[in-house]
């Protein structure tokens, strides 16, 4: 049992060191949504496609086929970007964003949109758009336009996927029946003077991405999840050690001491015990910058009184050994017989509970982080949870928003208390 | 009478960690507190004006201004705010023990009192209502289970593989996935709230209605906890087993069910009591993050929702209530496990 | 014969390999007789009163062997029936002095009288508990309290109340002397003779301390790493033991009149792996060559004494 859980512990390290090596900014960029407003939105993973192949595609990314430069009149022009895809799939794809950068800012851009039917759409792309990633609901005016004229009605909700209607569909089937086919976009990008066009591509969205799909702004969940990993070992960890080593030692002390002693440290042992977690918690909150340090040691600070009572009770069993009375008599002084005879005692049990204490201490962080309780600018798996709350990921539907961050914290957590559990059977078994 | 003594002692001590404990936490909430003060002095302030204002048009700006001044220091006076601290405390604590909590912010009861007290007093049965009643599930359960672990080694596996479970899942997190298959996928529960909306008016179908609600959240703590219960009782009993006069009971023949069932069970049973105690008084500590998820009016909703708007007085209020149970429910565990065990009672 | 142990064999299955902990072992029993089981801590002493009681706990079995109770073979019966007629009713046990035989829960007068329930017995359980306790010597208001309120005689004189509950024919002492001061043994040694005498009571009493069985036992069985060395009457054991691991036994027992207390060197052999020959061959101040190699036959004497050795 406890080889299982040093197997997944090494396998957990592993990604934790791939987690850390991520660029920093990829890191910064996670809570800014334009960082991610390229990925598909709230999409559920890819290998969904594995199953359902002609459910599920992901994004395909169009390089220009063709760029021609001519120049009709003095002054004026023309860079015509053609790009051409076969599209297969019975519906239309999530978005579609065009990405055009140019050397120089144009006078005009328009795409033109060819349907293997023959039929055509002409978007006039807006100037604030000029050089700038823009996808459907930038040009959204001109496809609703476009969607009146063949249907007769707008549609009910405008988003990316009804926009996509408009350039995937065709209008004989007033705009109901997905085309597959040979599609041509072409590009016009008309300057004054002759131009270099240093980026391209047009990105036809899927609508399913990655392992573990993306949330409501896009962002890829299984990045979310890699990030998560190193700040959570980190406190899990940390409030571990602490309270659990604070908690032993001053819980031998006192069984060890007994008396007048011992009582005394109880009750102390108790005012910390019955200190309500949460005000603390949420005046810290308030008050400070919340940082990771910071909250792991003010969770020690609340924790240790638990292990304190063990290992109280584990001290007074252990004095009820006879050698450690002989010791008494022979003259050995009292903190020679501690750190000789006790502690070496209590180590199996400290290490059990520290290897316990650790997804205690994860879950303990990533509920305060669910609820809005954690440093601002981390990463957290209760953080990406909240988020999924608000945004009624379960009523919507998407499921891998809400499993696979709190799937996570169980896979953090099993190592642990696998290695925990078996330490604790070895050393009762030992008794 | 050794166990006259004994409660005698241990009232003293828990009584005494009550007092300290309060104090320690009004010491950190102190500033927090006098703000909460002024606050309310202020509101009441500009409501005593407004009204003095509508209804005295005779009197002049400085004889409104006076009477509003003087109002203001009876009202500091009253609340002694220009007491020095010593008095401030001994005030402090005084309404603490007559659950005196003050005004909320913002919230406010369904009977429309802003008491925090009353407020509290309204969604606390909510919350003992779901917690109690499964924290009593899965005691009985995992006792149940802990010591059938005795008898037969499945059981023993079974227990180490949903003890993990019990460390390693969130309740919420298991809510959340529970919620999104079972009342969004397949539509069988309903997704959270304590009644349909609007509650039924027959109390008969109102009860029902509190049942189906209740069954989901039930099942999620059921499942998280029961694990981690059956685990303690398991290890206790274990312990147990080892003991010479379980063996002796062998001896004299007594059959192997009897012996668990009776002699084993009745000694581990000071332990198990003082668990299910420390059990019972903790769910109530736990219900914040459950109540969130499964919108259940109790006050572990109260609570966030106090956090969200900034709402002192609730927060301070449910947490002081939250520590007199706690510490109530550890009194009382110590008190049980002094009668269930004959060597406290006839002092040892 | 009362009791025939034959050919018992008490094996433990571990994981560092089968512990042969009593391995071919005779003892009879008959009735009025107190036969002392004598050996060192680990000879396998207990583990044959456990398994005359069918006990052995795991992972322990019974690995072959007789066990006749007036002729019958009570190792063959299943254990319900075996619980049912002969545990506790035929033959009972008392253990070790510092155990806690009485769960500490429950008073003591309830537990006898749930002895007495379990096992069918009819009749006035107050008054049945009275006479127990009087037979023990004990004040019956003791009955009332619970475990942890009586001393350790108190506590082990009631434990042999309830081993009587039944009015077995067989009592297996083990140790019920240890961790009692010296006063109180005297008292239980007193007290097993007694109820010898009274009830016609035949009592195996297991023991490491030598000494308590010259003042107690008619028959002694010397026990030695899972196998009988010598067995024969007190005055024979005592006074000319004929194998030497019996010597210096009596010869270690510490009395008023001796300066030195001596000991026996060396080491129990490991029962996982059986030294070839004699067990007791490491230790033997007259091992010979034949020793290391062959075990010892027993040998009758007309004294009544019985010895496995390889100088006779």
């Amino acid at each position: 049992m406890g080889l299982t859980g040093i197997i997944i512990l090494l396998i957990l390290l592993v990604f934790t060191v791939v987690a850390l090596s991520v660029p920093a900014q990829v890191y910064e960029s996670w809570n800014n949504p334009a960082s991610w407003s390229e990925y598909p939105k709230h999409v559920p993973p890819a290998w969904l496609g594995i199953f359902y192949p002609n459910k599920y595609f992901t994004t395909e990314q169009l390089s220009p086929t063709n760029i021609s430069e001519y120049s009709p009149a003095k002054d004026i022009h023309i860079t015509l970007i053609t790009f051409s895809f076969n599209w297969t799939k019975s519906f239309p794809a999530y978005n579609v964003y065009f990405i055009i950068s140019t050397n120089s800012t144009p006078i005009e851009e328009v795409v033109y949109w060819n349907k293997p039917d023959g039929s055509t759409i002409q978007i006039q792309v807006p100037n604030s758009y000029f050089n700038v990633p823009f996808d459907l609901t930038a040009i959204q005016g001109f496809i609703l336009n476009y969607i009146s004229l063949i249907t007769g009605k707008a549609p009910n909700i405008v988003n990316a996927t009804t926009l996509s209607t408009a350039l995937f569909n065709s209008p004989k089937s007033n705009l109901s029946v997905t085309e597959d086919g040979k599609y041509i976009v072409k590009i016009e990008v008309i300057s004054a003077k002759p131009m270099n066009v240093t980026k391209t591509k047009i990105l036809l969205l899927g609508n399913s991405y990655g392992l573990m799909g993306t949330d409501y702004f896009g962002k890829p969940i299984d990045l979310g999840v890699l990030l998560g990993l190193p700040d959570a070992l980190e406190i899990g960890a940390l409030t571990s050690i602490v309270s659990v080593v604070v908690g032993i030692i001053v819980g031998g002390i006192s069984g060890y001491l007994g008396g007048t002693k011992d009582s005394v440290i109880q009750w102390i042992t108790l005012v910390f015990l019955a200190l309500p977690a949460l005000p603390f918690l949420v005046a810290v909150s308030f008050v400070t910058e919340p940082n990771l340090e910071l909250e792991g040691l003010l969770i020690s600070f609340l924790s240790w009184p638990f292990y304190a009572i063990i290992a109280r009770s584990m001290a007074l069993s252990i004095k009820s050994n006879s050698y450690v009375e002989v010791d008494k008599l022979l003259g050995i002084p009292s903190y020679r017989i501690f750190f000789t005879h006790f502690m070496p005692r209590l180590i199996p049990i400290t290490v059990a509970y520290m290897a316990l204490g650790v997804p205690a201490g994860i879950l303990l962080a990533q509920t305060l982080a669910f609820l809005g309780i954690a440093p601002a600018n981390i990463v957290t798996w209760g953080g990406i949870l909240d988020q999924a709350e608000t945004y009624q990921a379960q009523v919507n539907g998407w499921w891998w928003w809400v499993v696979f961050p709190g799937l996570m914290i169980v896979v953090v957590a099993v190592p642990f208390v696998l290695i925990g559990f078996a330490v604790e059977r070895i050393t009762l078994g030992e008794r | 009478m050794a166990y006259f003594t004994f409660v005698l002692k241990k009232a003293i001590i828990y009584f005494s960690v009550l007092i300290v404990t309060l104090s320690i936490l009004y010491i950190f909430t102190f500033p927090i507190l006098q703000e909460v003060i002024s606050k309310s002095i202020d509101f009441q302030v500009a409501q005593f004006t407004q009204t003095l204002l509508k209804n005295s048009h005779h009197l002049n700006s400085t004889q409104v201004q006076l009477i509003v001044e003087r109002y203001k220091e009876t009202l500091i006076s009253a609340y002694g705010l220009n007491q020095p601290i010593i008095t401030k405390y001994f005030v402090q604590m005084y309404n603490l023990i007559l659950f005196n909590f003050g005004n909320a912010y913002f919230i406010q009861a369904p009977s429309g009192s802003r008491e925090v007290s009353s407020i509290i007093a309204y969604y606390l049965p909510n919350t003992v209502l779901l917690f109690t009643t499964a924290t009593i599930i899965f005691i009985i359960a995992g006792t149940i289970i802990g010591l059938l672990s005795a008898k037969s080694k499945v059981w023993d596996k079974i227990i180490a593989i949903i003890a993990v479970v019990h460390s390693s899942i969130p309740t919420w997190w298991l809510g959340f996935v529970l919620i999104a298959a079972l009342a969004y996928g397949v539509k069988v529960f309903p997704p959270g709230g304590m009644t349909s909306v609007p509650p039924p008016k027959n109390p008969f179908d109102y009860g029902i209605s509190v049942i189906y609600h209740m069954t989901l959240p039930l099942i999620t703590i059921f499942i998280v906890n029961v694990g981690g219960f059956a685990y303690i009782v398991r290890s206790l009993v274990a312990s147990i087993m080892k003991e010479d006069f379980v063996i002796t009971a062998k001896a004299r023949g007594i059959p192997e069910s009897r012996i668990l069932f009776k002699h084993v069970l009745r000694t581990a049973s000071p332990s198990i009591a003082t668990q299910a105690i420390l059990a019972l008084a903790g769910s109530l500590g736990g219900s914040l993050t459950t109540e969130v998820v499964f919108e259940w009016p109790g006050i572990g909703l109260l609570t966030y929702v106090a956090i969200t708007l900034n709402d002192l007085p609730v927060i301070l209020g449910v947490t002081y209530v939250l520590t007199i149970v706690l510490l109530l429910g550890l009194f009382l565990g110590e008190l049980v496990y002094g009668i269930l065990d004959p060597r406290i009672r006839s002092g040892e | 014969m009362l009791l025939e142990v034959q050919n018992l064999k008490v094996y433990f299955y571990t994981r560092r390999g089968v512990v042969r902990a009593v391995d071919d072992v005779n003892l009879n029993l008959d009735k009025g007789e107190i036969v002392g089981l004598a050996g060192e801590s680990g000879s396998g002493k207990s583990t044959i009163g456990y398994a005359i009681m069918r006990l052995v706990p795991n992972p322990g079995k019974i690995e072959g062997g007789k066990m006749l109770f007036k002729g019958e073979n009570i190792l063959d019966l299943d254990e319900d029936t075996f619980r049912r007629n002969y545990r506790w009713k035929k033959i009972s046990m008392v253990f070790q002095g510092s155990m806690s035989g009485f769960t500490p829960v429950f008073k003591i007068k309830d537990q006898i009288v749930e002895v007495l329930k379990i096992h069918g017995w009819n009749g006035d359980y107050d008054e049945r508990v009275k006479e127990l306790f009087k037979m023990v010597n004990l004040d019956p208001s003791l009955a009332e309290k619970y475990p942890h309120e009586l001393s350790g005689g108190q506590k082990q004189r009631a434990f042999i109340a309830m081993a009587l509950a039944l009015n077995p024919e067989v009592l297996i002492a083990d140790e019920p002397t240890t961790a009692l001061d010296v006063v109180v043994q005297e008292y239980i040694l007193n007290l097993l003779k007694q109820l010898r005498k009274d009830l016609n009571l035949s009592i195996i009493f297991i023991t490491h301390d030598l000494a308590l069985l010259s003042e107690i036992s008619d028959r002694n069985y010397i026990l030695y790493a899972g196998k009988i060395m010598e067995s024969g009457p007190s005055e024979i054991i005592f006074k000319k033991p004929r194998h030497p691991y019996t010597s210096l036994l009596i010869e270690s027992i510490a009395t008023l009149d001796k300066d030195i207390i001596k000991g026996i060197s060396g080491f129990m052999p490991d029962l996982s792996t059986p030294p070839k020959g004699c067990r007791f061959n490491t230790r033997c101040p007259f091992a010979k060559d034949v020793c290391f190699n062959e075990e010892p036959e027993f040998k009758k004497f007309s004294d009544g004494d019985e010895v496995a050795c390889w100088l006779y």
